[in-house]
């Protein structure tokens, strides 16, 4: 009977012990993969920022009086340069939002500048907005990678925060970890862009 | 245990339902995988040759690919999960290249990994893929398309391309902490066992100092007192109370056979490198 006490004690003890060690360095571990894949959006939006004022001073040269696009795309970009969101933010959907909405500002902003240089064949031709061109579109391809690396490690990061048996492991060894903040698809994205003839 | 199990299959099931969501890959048979047919193998043996002796000289890995379908995803979306989903590159290094053909969809694109962004760049790719690639495309001719253009890639990355030292990044010890795992607990056992011959006093007095060691040990490893503290109680109970373990080495023995096996076969695989969106894309 005492036997079977002491087993029944042992087994608990060695099951709890096995939650605890295969979860133990879960949270560290998956926050850790969060904040580098934040880095990386940061990165690639920062690069975009970057080529801004030399797209723009390229297409002022063939189109300066397309006032109203070149402001809104100057002043996208000096919006975006003011808000940063540190990797202890991320828990912070205020932070986050607003993060979000300058950077939706500046691709919205970007793409009419886009469709407004289609009325330029000369600029189109010029080499280097060519360059800052393809540059373009890939840094904003970069960025699409990003965001769904973030929003895949934030995924898997809150998963185990509020889940069983990470859940637990969690509150005993890390009462302070809190769910981090996703992308959402902005009702710009999701939005098809109307096209005339 | 059982539970366990379930809490595996679980894992299994919800980790495939994940897999359905992400586009289907064709395997990589080689340096140059030519599902849409558009090469000879004569061709192919050139392209392989060429590339060999590139990896040879520099570690970077390049790969050309056709594909019969993009399965509806955009060219740049497929291309930097399937250079992930191979590894094109040296782990650490990241230095593989994917020219991605998909004759269906008229597009094509350099997939560059995120280590040879600095030499490959997106302005690079795209004259390659604008002035070389799609020129001869344009005119039906695949082979010299693929040819001419891979070569350019091959210039472009010789550039000024001083390979880098092979450094492995050190893999995540969850694996290895496993089978660390299954072993000690092994060792625990054998311990046990050797100890139940012993009068009970000197096997207090051994189960204990295991006991403790055994806790430092975790202690150390984990870092965390509460483990240890754990681990030191249940190896106490197991080394100290006669004739525990009889039954239970056995078991610990049957279910520690750790086996890993890594798909063999072709002479080619990728080193690990991943991909992050770089390069440029181009249609005819």
């Amino acid at each position: 009977m005492k036997k079977i006490l002491l087993i029944a004690i042992a087994a608990i003890a060695l099951l709890f012990a096995v939650v605890v060690m295969t979860h133990i360095n879960n949270v560290p571990k998956l926050d850790e993969g969060v904040n580098a894949s934040w880095a990386q959006v940061q990165n690639q939006y920062k690069r975009r920022a970057d080529l801004v004022p030399n797209l723009v001073a390229t297409v002022k040269g063939y189109a300066s009086h397309e006032k109203e696009v070149l402001t809104d795309v100057v002043e996208a970009r000096a919006k975006v340069g003011r808000i940063q969101v540190s990797s202890e933010m991320l828990s912070n959907p205020n932070a986050m939002k607003q993060f979000e909405a300058n950077q939706n500002a500046l691709s919205s902003a970007l793409s009419r500048l886009m469709v407004v240089v289609e009325r330029y064949p000369e600029l189109k031709a010029d080499k280097n907005f060519q360059a800052l061109q393809s540059q373009l579109e890939g840094t904003e391809n970069r960025i699409a990678v990003a965001r769904k690396d973030y929003i895949a490690t934030v995924q898997s990061y809150n998963v185990e925060l509020r889940t069983v048996p990470g859940r637990w492991v969690a509150a005993i060894f890390y009462p302070d970890a809190k769910p981090k903040e996703s992308f959402s698809a902005s009702p710009a994205e999701q939005e098809v862009p109307a096209v005339a003839f | 245990m059982r539970s366990l199990l379930h809490g595996f299959a679980l894992f299994f099931l919800l980790f495939a339902a994940q897999a359905v969501a992400a586009p289907s890959f064709p395997a990589l048979t080689g340096r140059v995988v030519d599902n849409a047919g558009l090469l000879s193998p004569a061709e192919k043996k050139v392209l392989t040759t060429i590339l060999a002796q590139h990896e040879t000289g520099t570690t970077d890995q390049i790969v050309v690919v056709t594909l019969k379908e993009l399965q509806g995803y955009d060219i740049a979306d497929y291309g930097y999960q399937l250079g992930r989903h191979w590894g094109i590159g040296q782990k650490g290094q990241d230095n593989g290249v994917l020219l991605i053909v998909a004759p269906t969809e008229r597009k094509v694109r350099i997939e560059v990994g995120y280590g040879l962004e600095g030499e490959l760049t997106d302005k690079l790719s795209h004259d390659i893929i604008q002035e070389v690639i799609l020129p001869r495309f344009k005119e039906g001719n695949y082979p010299a398309g693929i040819l001419n253009g891979t070569k350019a890639i091959l210039s472009a990355l010789s550039g000024n391309y001083i390979p880098k030292k092979h450094q492995p990044k050190k893999d995540g010890m969850s694996s290895n902490f496993a089978g660390f795992f299954m072993f000690s607990l092994f060792f625990v056992g054998m311990l046990a066992q050797f100890f139940d011959r012993f009068s009970s006093r000197l096997r207090l007095i051994f189960g204990s100092i295991t006991a403790v060691v055994a806790g430092i040990i975790t202690w150390v490893l984990t870092n965390e007192f509460i483990v240890a503290l754990f681990t030191a109680i249940f190896v106490f109970v197991m080394t100290t109370v006669r004739g525990l373990s009889s039954g239970y080495s056995s078991g610990g023995s049957s279910g520690s056979s750790w086996s890993s096996s890594s798909g063999g076969g072709s002479s080619f695989g990728g080193g690990g490198g991943s991909f992050g969106g770089g390069g440029a894309s181009g249609s005819w």
